[in-house]
């Protein structure tokens, strides 16, 4: 095993982890509908956004990171943010730390290749 | 020594025009709210949370993502004094620009065959806004804001929808755009008080002949 394989399953150990790390369960979900229990590490922030006005609005920022070789393992290909209304989006459901269910659409991803990270950016999602 | 011996206790014009134009906007929304009502329409398309001079960080948006209504902040920006057409000692013409900042919000969200984006759910949101403040402010009802004589006109400069910075990626969407409102009208400031040395009262009359005659009336010693 490489010294980059080696790398990577470090990362694995400590984002999946959820016994003794910060590792959390995050719900994939497929625009087919297919969905799959990953653990991954979770973020929910508060940020503080300026639309161009001047005016500070105080935003939220969610995001997800999961190994790569997980959701391949799982789905044919790593999710997207789906810009074309026409077809259901990749979504994600996870708790807050507080136990705070919320569904999240997958607005972009950032797949990190070097060390197999997929880090999604998410926003607010409702179902039907 | 002083010389303004009153007391300025009263508001500027650029205040009054301030909180006129939020006066307007929240009568008027509220009576659409009304119209729609009464035309089955969904009301909530006719909601709008106006806002007069705020700065405080807005979280409006987070915490009960149901909401959607736009914010309108209406505030005083600046304004310049046109030189031509005002008075060293009373009246000044005035042109005071303010702005009326509209926020939209939205979030994505599942539709039968697809999904609604909320990027451009927000976009669409902000300019729904637009279109109500423009409406309502360009209106021939309110050429004047309500405030004749004190108002000489009222001109939206510019609107301006601004787009989502990219390094700043938000779980909600949000976006801002700006109306640029223009009203001229008129600042005056204390002027010096004269004592009345003597009441005379006039009446000016023309008689048949052409000639014109007065009536005064004042004591004399």
């Amino acid at each position: 095993m490489s010294f980059r394989d080696d790398v990577e399953k470090d990362i694995q150990s400590v984002l999946e982890d959820d016994v003794s790390g910060f590792g959390n369960s995050i719900t994939l979900i497929d625009p087919n509908g297919v969905s799959h229990d990953f653990k991954g590490y979770s973020a929910d922030i508060a940020q503080t956004i300026d639309p161009d006005t001047g005016q500070a609005v105080i935003g939220r920022w969610n995001s997800v990171a999961l190994m790569m070789s997980s959701v391949l393992s799982v789905f044919p290909s790593l999710p997207i943010g789906v810009m074309d209304e026409n077809i259901k989006p990749w979504t994600l459901i996870f708790n807050s730390i507080n136990g705070v269910t919320t569904k999240y659409k997958v607005m972009s991803t950032q797949p990190d290749r070097t060390v197999g990270v997929i880090t999604i950016t998410c926003s607010f999602y409702k179902d039907l | 020594m002083a010389l303004i011996n009153q007391l300025i206790d009263k508001q500027d014009s650029f205040e009054i025009v301030r909180d006129q134009i939020s006066a307007i906007l929240k009568t008027e929304m509220v009576n659409q709210e009304a119209l729609a009502l009464t035309a089955g329409k969904d009301v909530n398309l006719w909601k709008l949370t106006i806002l007069e001079e705020r700065s405080d960080n807005f979280e409006q948006f987070i915490g009960n993502p149901d909401i959607f209504n736009p914010i309108i902040n209406v505030s005083f920006d600046n304004s310049s004094i046109t030189e031509r057409s005002s008075g060293i000692v009373k009246e000044q013409t005035t042109i005071g620009i303010y702005n009326i900042d509209c926020y939209g919000y939205s979030r994505s969200r599942e539709t039968v065959t697809g999904h609604e984006a909320g990027d451009r759910l927000a976009s669409l949101e902000v300019q729904r806004s637009i279109r109500l403040v423009r409406n309502i402010l360009m209106s021939g009802v309110y050429s004047y804001l309500g405030l004749r004589g004190l108002v000489g006109r009222r001109w939206i400069d510019s609107i301006v929808k601004f787009t989502r910075q990219l390094d700043s990626p938000q779980t909600q969407e949000v976006i801002g755009s700006r109306i640029n409102l223009s009203v001229q009208f008129i600042e005056d400031s204390p002027q010096t008080l004269f004592d009345n040395l003597e009441l005379i009262s006039v009446q000016v009359e023309r008689a048949l002949d052409g000639e014109v005659l007065i009536n005064a009336d004042y004591d004399f010693s």
